[in-house]
């Protein structure tokens, strides 16, 4: 599958009476937008900000951050299954607004949900820091479950984002990228001295406020599947998770996977980039035994010499994980995989809650309770009413100059388990 | 036979009293999975990984686990699973006092982990409509 990328770099939102892209500027008419999102009777209001980059300003809860898109040319449309039909996305053209994002904020239960610093050292943690972001802050209609609370709230960030995108569908890209998936056949001919190098993605299937959905299917509801990883770009995986802010995969993380990124700036000279495998991260331990099973068996199938793993999440997935790696060892392919670590203030704890000798090769985003204090902003947009309560927050951590005191694993993809955060040892 | 829940939560003692045989235990959540420690050793398998609620896994003050109902010979990989939660409460420390309403979304979601999968296993799932 062949997919051209155009990224129309946007260097300013602005809130106005017209929506369009123009100059590098996002125009965003706010009436639009909310008459988009109410039309789902159960989101009672919405309002609108904007957060620029170096901004004294707090975005909390963030439930979800996702890049505006839109398929130019070829099959299928942005976020297919949820706001598009279902139809198979990954070719043709896609535009991207590169440097603009939906971030949706929402109190959708007391703990969840995380924390985006536009500036100070929390900054330095988040990705979303350097995107200037459309947030959307929600109010529910009164009585609405937290099931459907989340639900309205996901689908009505693809929506905003998806209806950026369009505005963008004639603009000319300022960068093309071109990516293009071979069949098996194709690249074996291809690259025959080359390693066949697979993927294996891990998404988030536990249950309310803990899921992931493909072309808009429930991911715990599948066995593990395939994927072509030119589908991502297209939104063909969104977020439904909330938790925990450090090392939850947000849509935008989905959409600039930077594993399949990597995997393809590689292909055809270090490596083969032979074939990405969708795999789930469920409660039950017959599931988890299925699908990490089936993981291993595609793995053998496909004829990957060797694999990464990207997790998400934390504790009960670390179960998930380890099986993968030893199935997949255990068939003679080599793994690497990438997670993050809750080593405990001082790091000098055990970093995952399951581990096996097989795991040779690990590639850590950090240690989550690693602690640090966010200055006092000078603008909060949401809410900090759950900061001591949230993930990664603790009693009296709100001190009186305004300052927080928080374990990084608070803020939006501080630990990213795909490799998409800011730290480094680089 | 039916399996068994093994909880300190309300909620999802009352929600699955028809579908799961409930031991509800009204301990903290560390002695919760001391209990169903005591369980795997008597042969009871765990069929929920322990640590689940999201957050972190000290977070949440509720525990819910299913084991299996029938005992059959000690399951090392249970007792591998169990033995690894209880480390990592041990080493996460106890969850705190909570606010009542967020005491509640706890328990929901501990809830809705149990039940979505239930569905999974056992139940023909339905695809969201577009």
């Amino acid at each position: 599958m062949k997919l051209t990328i155009g990224n129309i770099n946007i260097t300013d939102v602005v809130l106005g009476a017209e929506s369009k892209v123009e100059g590098g500027t996002l125009f965003v008419n706010p009436k639009e937008l909310e008459a988009l999102v109410l039309e789902d009777g159960n989101i009672a209001s919405v309002s609108f900000d904007v957060a620029k980059p170096g901004e004294s300003t707090r975005i909390t809860p963030v439930k979800d951050v996702i890049e505006p898109r839109t398929k130019a040319d070829g099959p299928g449309g942005m976020f297919p299954g949820v706001v598009a039909k279902v139809d198979t996305v990954g070719s043709g053209v896609t535009h991207v607004l590169k440097g603009a994002a939906v971030v949706t904020v929402g109190k959708i239960v007391g703990f969840q949900e995380g924390i985006i610093d536009m500036s100070g050292p929390g900054a330095d943690y988040t990705p979303f820091s350097g995107t200037i972001n459309l947030v959307m802050d929600f109010v529910p209609r009164d009585g609405l479950s937290a099931q459907e609370y989340e639900k309205s709230l996901r689908v009505a960030g693809l929506k905003a984002a998806s209806f950026l995108g369009d505005l963008a569908k004639n603009v000319k890209p300022d960068e093309v990228i071109e990516y293009d998936f071979l069949s098996a056949t194709e690249s074996m001919k291809k690259y025959p001295d080359l390693p066949r190098v697979g993927y294996v993605q891990m998404l988030q299937s536990q249950g309310l406020l803990h899921d992931t959905y493909v072309y808009g299917v429930d991911m715990k509801q599948s066995l593990t599947t395939m994927i072509s990883p030119t589908e991502v770009f297209d939104g063909a995986i969104v977020s439904g998770n909330c938790v925990s802010a450090c090392d939850k995969n947000t849509t935008y993380h989905h959409q600039n996977n930077p594993v399949v990124t990597d995997l393809f700036a590689r292909h055809g000279a270090e490596l083969n980039f032979a074939g990405m495998i969708i795999t789930n991260e469920n409660v039950y331990l017959a599931d988890k035994i299925r699908s990490s099973d089936w993981t291993a068996k595609l793995c053998e199938m496909m004829g990957f010499d060797g694999v990464i793993i990207s997790q998400e999440g934390f504790g009960n997935p670390d179960t998930d994980l380890i099986m993968n790696c030893k199935k997949i060892e255990a068939k003679g392919i080599h793994t690497v995989i990438i997670t993050d670590e809750y080593a405990g203030r001082d790091g000098t704890s055990q970093s995952l809650a399951d581990v096996d000798a097989a795991a040779n090769a690990v590639v850590t985003g950090g240690n989550a309770n690693e602690v640090v204090t966010l200055p006092k902003m000078d603008k909060i947009i949401g809410s900090q009413d759950y900061v001591d309560v949230i993930a990664g927050g603790f009693e009296n951590n709100m001190k009186s100059d305004g300052s927080i005191v928080v374990e990084i694993q608070a803020i939006i993809g501080a630990t990213n388990e795909m490799g998409f955060n800011k730290m480094s040892a680089r | 036979m039916l399996d068994k829940l093994l909880t300190n939560n309300p909620m999802a003692a009352r929600r699955f009293a028809d579908s799961l045989e409930v031991d509800f235990r009204d301990f903290a959540a560390a002695d919760v999975l001391k209990a169903a420690r005591d369980m795997v050793h008597q042969g009871h398998r765990l069929r929920t990984h322990p640590v689940t609620s999201g957050a972190a896994p000290n977070g949440s003050p509720f525990v819910s686990i299913v084991l299996s109902g029938e005992a059959f010979r000690t399951d090392f990989d249970s007792v591998s699973i169990i033995e690894g939660a209880m480390a990592l409460y041990a080493k996460l420390g106890a969850p705190r006092e909570l606010p009542e309403a967020v005491a509640k979304d706890f328990m929901l979601i501990d809830c809705e982990m149990l039940a979505k999968d239930t569905q999974n296993i056992y139940e023909i799932t339905r695809r969201e409509e577009i």
